[in-house]
């Protein structure tokens, strides 16, 4: 099982939580609009919806927060 | 496509981009100008919005007519053609694709690039700001100044005009700048860092980042001791920054009647010079409202870029003082932010109404999901401005590197900060036509960039007072700003007030990218340049 967003791009928004819940062993974690946060394995996100024009999918990852580009080195002490 | 050959594209990427860019400077080297094959299209593969239609149309009559130049004003030759309305092949120069993409911004204009199956996922991935250095160098640095080493304790001691202690600045003591050998910490509540000098000879550069209300400062060559002593200057909100310099201080009205989305760490909804009219947390079991500055004070000094409404001496302001400013906070304190946060934070700024949405961050792979939400807000007329990233000449970060976002990298100007900072080690070539203009050290570069906005020593507001701050995260609200302040002008408010559509996106791009004129660093580094208001 992995997490995924998986974005919706038809046009009927609203049904599209109905079929992902049709998919067997997927998970809902989050719904919001045309997104959804899902628990899956990859192989059945990919036989359901791979050939899909209709959803679009991502492995969800995290960005960094941002930092400043500031030099550092290599060894740290506290004050 | 499907989703799971975007995934392929992901990975592969990379490598077409790391080839282009190794292409046109070669080219750039040799002295004349690249021409290349791009692939002209409308995202929705069959044009919908009028003007790339109309440029698409005109494409396939210069086929038809088997001359096969033009693209609009822009010389291009059509290689080969979908369907009328649709995809074109076209060989133009790096230059004839800018313009044609400033021209239509709602169109896709990207190189004509190669994939293998497979082989691509298992070549090495390039780390953003080129080949990663060879740790061993580093180390055999450290060991040969340890031979020389002094061992003790040193102090460094920071302190303002009036002798008055410093806590929370940050300190970096280097032994080796080029092996990045030395030390860092924070200094303590008597303003006070101390560290060992084991493995020092000399100090060859030492940097110190006060919090706020002081510029940072920057001394050479200090010799050992027991104590150091660094003196920064406090803040002068009147001073003029690279901000400043371009764009002045505005008026009341600037930016009046344009919603602007910050898409950050959330801003601080208690400081004087900001005023939040709202947005969202979209953290997930996060509580929906905590838009304040919890994710530390990157997002606030973003916001005040655009929006701050204060006046010196006590306070600062931005470009586009009159905006609507909404926060949609996707960092948590130390974490990153979920693709889905960002993915919730664009749908829910489009649903508000926001007409342009900064996006001061980025990093790792490419994401469908996010492109497609942005590609969605464009479509209710909506622009999202994104930072190029802070890699040091790396490529443009995702998803600032996605065709249908306003991609920015950083541009300084020399006398714009104290020579004492230590903004003075983000000077660096290519340098422009006015050679007091500079690019960023830090700034990621690529034909992606759309355009450059001042990005160091930029002076703004965080959290219980103000602060410098350098970095394409604050270029990009320089550009939103303009974009706003632009928006805002009598001429502009037929765009405004336009159905929410991606004619109106592109429309408000094709504003905001025509206002730019360039700096001379070159198109890979600035895109159309600097917008204008």
């Amino acid at each position: 099982m992995a997490r995924f967003v998986l974005r919706y791009r038809g046009d009927e928004v609203e049904t599209a939580e109905d079929e992902l819940a049709r998919i067997s062993g997927l998970v809902i974690v989050e719904a919001s609009g045309r997104s959804f946060l899902v628990d899956a394995d990859p192989e059945r996100i990919r036989s359901a919806l791979g050939d899909s024009k209709r959803w679009v999918a991502s492995p969800e990852t995290r960005i960094p927060l941002p930092k400043p580009p500031r030099r550092s080195a290599k060894r740290s002490e506290s004050g | 496509m499907n989703w799971f050959q975007n995934l392929k594209r992901q990975v592969a990427a990379p490598a077409a981009s790391q080839a282009m860019l190794q292409g046109a400077a070669r080219a750039a080297a040799a002295g004349k100008a690249e021409v290349r094959r791009y692939v002209v299209m409308s995202r929705r593969v069959r044009a919908h919005s009028e003007a790339t239609r109309r440029v698409l149309l005109g494409m396939s009559a210069d086929l038809a007519a088997s001359h096969g130049r033009g693209a609009g004003s822009v010389a291009a030759t059509v290689i080969d053609s979908v369907h009328e309305d649709g995809p074109k092949l076209a060989e133009m120069s790096q230059q004839a694709a800018k313009r044609l993409r400033s021209e239509a911004p709602g169109m896709l204009v990207v190189p004509e690039v190669f994939y293998a199956p497979a082989v691509h996922l298992l070549l090495p991935q390039v780390k953003p700001g080129g080949p990663a250095r060879v740790k061993t160098r580093a180390r055999k640095s450290a060991r040969k100044a340890g031979r020389r080493k002094t061992p003790g304790r040193m102090t460094i001691a920071v302190h303002d005009a009036d002798g008055a202690p410093v806590s929370g600045a940050g300190v970096v003591v280097f032994s080796d700048l080029a092996a990045e050998a030395g030390v860092d910490g924070i200094t303590n509540a008597a303003g006070k860092f101390a560290f060992s000098t084991s493995g020092f000879a000399r100090i060859e550069l030492l940097i110190v980042y006060p919090e706020k209300t002081y510029w940072s400062a920057v001394k050479r060559n200090v010799p050992l001791g027991d104590v150091a002593r660094v003196r920064v200057n406090r803040i002068d909100l009147g001073y003029t920054d690279c901000l400043r310099h371009f764009y002045g201080y505005g008026a009341d009205g600037d930016g009046l009647d344009v919603r602007v989305g910050v898409i950050d760490s959330g801003v601080a909804l208690d400081h004087p010079d900001l005023e939040v009219a709202g947005g969202a947390c979209t953290i997930s079991g996060e509580d929906p409202v905590s838009f304040g500055a919890l994710g530390g004070d990157h997002g606030s000094h973003v916001a005040g870029i655009i929006a701050a409404r204060g006046k010196a001496p006590s306070g600062i302001r931005g470009i586009a003082s009159g905006v609507e400013l909404r926060s949609y906070r996707v960092f948590d304190a130390g974490e990153g932010a979920s693709n889905f946060s960002i993915v919730r934070a664009i749908d829910t700024a489009v649903e508000e109404g926001c007409d342009l949405i900064n996006m001061s961050l980025g990093g790792g792979p490419r994401d469908a999901a996010t492109e497609a939400a942005i590609e969605d807000a464009r479509a209710r007329g909506a622009v999202c401005i994104v930072a190029a990233g802070n890699d040091g000449g790396g490529w443009v970060s995702q998803p600032g590197a996605f065709g249908l976002c306003v991609a920015v990298s950083a541009a300084g100007r020399v006398g714009t900060f104290p020579r004492s900072a230590a903004d003075t080690l983000d000077v660096a070539s290519p340098y422009g036509t006015d050679p007091k203009d500079f690019l960023a050290r830090f700034s990621n570069v690529g034909p992606e960039i759309d355009a450059t906005g001042p990005g160091v020593g930029v002076i703004s507001t965080v959290p219980g007072g103000h602060a410098e701050m350098s970095g394409t995260s604050m270029a990009c609200p320089a550009v939103t700003g303009v974009a706003a302040r632009l928006l805002s002008r009598r001429a502009n408010r037929p765009i405004l007030e336009a159905p929410r559509d991606q004619d109106r996106a592109d429309a408000i791009t094709r504003m905001l990218l025509r206002s730019c004129r360039a700096l001379g660093l070159g198109y890979n580094h600035e895109g159309n340049g600097l917008p204008r208001a």
